[in-house]
């Protein structure tokens, strides 16, 4: 029976020698386009060299994402090659029937999201080492003996999430409201603090203690200058003095993670960011707490293996709702935040290569979508931005030329798989959607209200709380619109017979003549049947809405409810890319890149389909499946 | 070089002892590691529970809004945390987390066994379809 073993190990030892391998990397929210962002001119040009050696290698062209055109629904589409239809990621969060609207059944980048098994799975199985970096539904881990470090709000492991600690200013904390919190529910992540006067060695001071998860980091805020006139313009922390727009060095830190009743320590890192004080003694301060940990590791080793060699993590920039966008000084926050997630994405991606050999490498980083939706680029740069004309060209220009540097970045780390791979290696760059401008917000709840289809109050605090006895129509994110003649209260059962059909078509037509009062545009392109929408937009029935309300570009959908039951509301965000049709807005197109064995060298004339990426490449590894889309035949040799 | 120091590496492991067990019906996934204490034992088992209590626990909502920002997995699906398994149900990956009747498709258990003479923890996952229990096949496993 030994000897079978050593015969079967022989076997496996010679076809692992001639096994292909895949690294696939996938940056968040980068767009490629033919008119704006024209990422292969801009390699062409030699901004992008590494770009630049795939495209003269390999295939390359543009790629469409699925409907409602975010992350969890494209990640999940690239990595099954089929639509939402058959794996089940219709949106973020999800509702089905037997279970109340006030609460979100299903969490979309969750792994157990998903009803079909992911590229890394079968890969897995297939006998390959496969290797995970911050990808989007791979948590809670689904690979038994490969690599996977952290996902995105998969609900697994201890989160520390950055946080900005803001001197005291009842007027900003009553605005700014729930937005200062974690998904507008969770911790928060902006606090507001007071101080005490203080000395700091001979200096005047003001002293502060910034508490967040079971910590306290005690910071006086001080006057370097010995003169008459008290000018706050320092921060010591931890023995170290940052002026505004400085970082510490990391300081080691124990946290608190609460699961339930348990309270669990976890040994860490945080770095300090000043990044306002004023000489009133006003300050900004920001601690960003290393993103990786051993319970966002498995196997648990790998967190101090990174860290070690590579640095504490700094996975992606800011957060949701995005809190770097109050104040002119947040600007070069996030850009310096960015550009170090950006290099510790490009140093881990060498490390993992290196230190554990996978056959298969999947990376992801949040950073371009971070930037690309947050306040300070995108309404500038697309024409399509409302706030495109209120810059002038040289404003305009180092905009781009800081959109250009995250480009840059992005080509680095694919410069780090590309001189890694060889000529078994199929390279792939691809990513999940675009992102166009933000002109308007549309608050679909306050129009339900006005038509007396939504009953809610606000409370105390200006927060909504909803008659769901007596209200029969609701918006829940993304695209959904929930429909029952006789109340949306308890469990939901999705509804029928004619007072449900008159009441859908009464509440279409309601969302199809909604118009801007300033511009007139009308921000609703279709609201489809729960019935229609494997047809129209691939989505399954299962999970979704009575109506499914797709926008035009320049307008986003939220649930906020307001007293005034305004409809439209300015942003301060000028970036977006939910509920939009792909294929006819090319802002929200993404680049394709793949070269290696069976690839040949050419460029796609028309943009794919996500669903052809993982078709091609199972092709390529000569794997037989059943997706939906197809093998891109004119790519291989 | 690294394919034939895994060759030795088995055929070492196949001569040592292991944990012993019929036939599995069912997917079976045993890990072992070798020189651990009781002590420590306990704490690698308590990380993992830690990990898949947090996994269920009442959420935030992905893409929050003022409605949609809290995630909340059904009692019907939580899982049974014992001292020595966790019951969950899984997906067709066989990862935990399934809180839906169409993504559940196993009933996993994730368990211990620790073999005090050889100093050696096993940690076993085991995958029955949702309807059966994969708790006689975990008992019935035993220290050689």
């Amino acid at each position: 029976m030994k000897y079978a073993w050593v015969v079967l190990l022989l076997l496996l030892a010679c076809q692992q020698e001639q096994e292909t391998k895949v690294y696939w990397f996938v940056p968040d929210g980068m767009r490629a386009d033919p008119d704006v962002f024209t990422v292969f001119d801009w390699a062409e040009q030699g901004h992008l060299p590494n770009i630049k050696r795939m495209m003269g290698e390999g295939a390359y062209g543009y790629s469409i994402p699925t409907f409602p055109s975010h992350t969890p629904t494209n990640f999940a589409t690239l990595f099954t090659g089929v639509y939402p239809d058959k794996h089940g990621v219709a949106d973020g969060p999800m509702h089905v029937e037997g279970r109340p609207l006030n609460k979100v059944a299903v969490g979309g980048f969750s792994s157990a999201a998903k009803k079909v098994s992911p590229f890394w799975v079968t890969m897995e199985q297939d006998g390959k080492h496969v290797a995970l970096l911050s990808m989007p539904g791979s948590t809670p881990p689904e690979l038994n003996k490969g690599i996977t470090v952290r996902g995105r709000w998969g609900g697994w492991g201890a989160d520390f999430h950055a946080t900005i600690f803001q001197q005291e200013d009842n007027h900003t904390r009553y605005e700014r409201g729930r937005g200062s919190r974690l998904f507008f529910f969770g911790p928060p992540l902006t606090k507001y603090v007071n101080s005490t006067s203080a000395n700091w060695t001979t200096h005047k001071a003001e002293r502060t203690v910034l508490s967040q998860y079971g910590a306290n980091v005690e910071v006086y805020v001080f006057d370097s200058v010995d003169d008459e006139e008290t000018r706050f313009d320092r921060v010591s922390i931890h023995g170290q003095t940052l002026a505004e727009g400085e970082a510490s060095e990391w300081i080691p830190i124990t946290l608190t993670w609460q699961v339930g009743e348990s309270r669990i320590p976890v040994e860490t890192s945080f770095q300090a960011r000043v990044i306002k004080i004023d000489p009133s003694g006003w300050f900004r301060i920001r601690l960003f707490y290393n993103n990786i940990n051993e319970h966002l590791t498995k196997p648990t080793t790998t967190a101090s293996e990174l860290t070690h060699w590579v640095g504490p993590m700094v996975d992606f920039v800011d957060n949701f709702p995005p809190q770097l966008i109050f104040y002119p000084e947040d600007r070069q926050a996030f850009l310096d935040e960015a550009h170090a997630s950006l290099d510790w994405h490009r140093k881990a991606a060498g490390y993992m290569l290196d230190a554990y050999d996978p056959d298969v490498f999947i990376h992801d980083i949040y950073t371009p979508n971070q930037m690309l939706t947050s306040r300070w680029w995108m309404g500038y740069v697309d024409p399509k931005g409302v706030a495109y004309d209120t810059i002038n060209d040289q404003e305009r220009d180092q905009k781009w030329q800081e959109v250009l540097s995250m480009y840059k970045k992005l080509d680095d780390v694919v410069g780090e798989m590309y001189k890694r791979a060889d000529d078994n290696t199929i390279l792939v760059l691809s990513s999940d959607h675009g992102a166009v401008p933000l002109n308007k917000w549309v608050r679909l709840n306050n129009l339900f209200a006005q038509k007396g289809w939504l009953h809610f109050t606000l409370d105390e605090n200006g927060e909504p709380v909803i008659d769901w006895e007596r209200s029969t129509v609701v918006y829940l994110k993304m695209a959904h619109v929930y429909i029952h003649p006789d109340g949306l209260a308890g469990n939901w059962t999705r509804a029928s017979g004619p007072k449900y059909r008159k009441l859908r078509e009464e509440v279409r037509q309601a969302l199809l003549s909604l118009e801007d009062p300033f511009t007139k545009d009308r921000p609703v392109v279709a609201a489809y049947d729960w019935e229609r929408v494997p047809q129209y937009l691939s989505l399954p029935t299962d999970r979704v809405g009575d109506l499914v309300v797709v926008n035009e570009a320049g307008f986003g959908w939220n649930e906020e409810m307001s007293e005034d039951r305004k409809i439209f509301t300015t942003p301060l965000k000028t970036g977006y890319k939910q509920a939009i049709i792909a294929h006819h807005e090319p802002g929200m197109w993404t680049p394709f890149i793949i070269m290696g064995p069976g690839v040949r060298n050419t460029k796609l004339e028309k943009p794919i389909n996500h669903v052809d990426q993982y078709t091609t490449i199972m092709a390529l590894l000569n794997k037989s499946v059943a997706t939906d889309g197809r093998v891109l035949h004119e790519i291989l040799e | 070089m690294k394919y034939w120091s895994s060759l030795l590496f088995l055929l070492i492991a196949c001569s040592l002892p292991w944990l012993v067990y019929d036939l599995p019906p069912h997917p079976l996934l045993v890990d072992s590691t070798e020189g651990i204490s009781a002590e420590d034992a306990r704490i690698l088992q308590e990380q993992t529970i830690t990990g898949i209590r947090a996994a269920y626990a009442n959420e935030l909502s992905p893409y929050p809004g003022q409605l949609s920002n809290e995630l909340e997995c059904s009692a019907e699906f939580q899982p049974v945390i014992t001292d020595e398994y966790v019951l969950a149900y899984s997906t067709i990956s066989k990862g935990v987390g399934a809180c839906t009747h169409d993504t559940a498709k196993y009933r996993t258990l994730i368990g211990w066994k620790y073999c005090e003479e050889l100093k050696t923890l096993y940690a076993i996952q085991y995958h029955t379809p949702k309807n059966e229990s994969p708790i006689p096949f975990f008992e019935s496993m035993r220290c050689p």
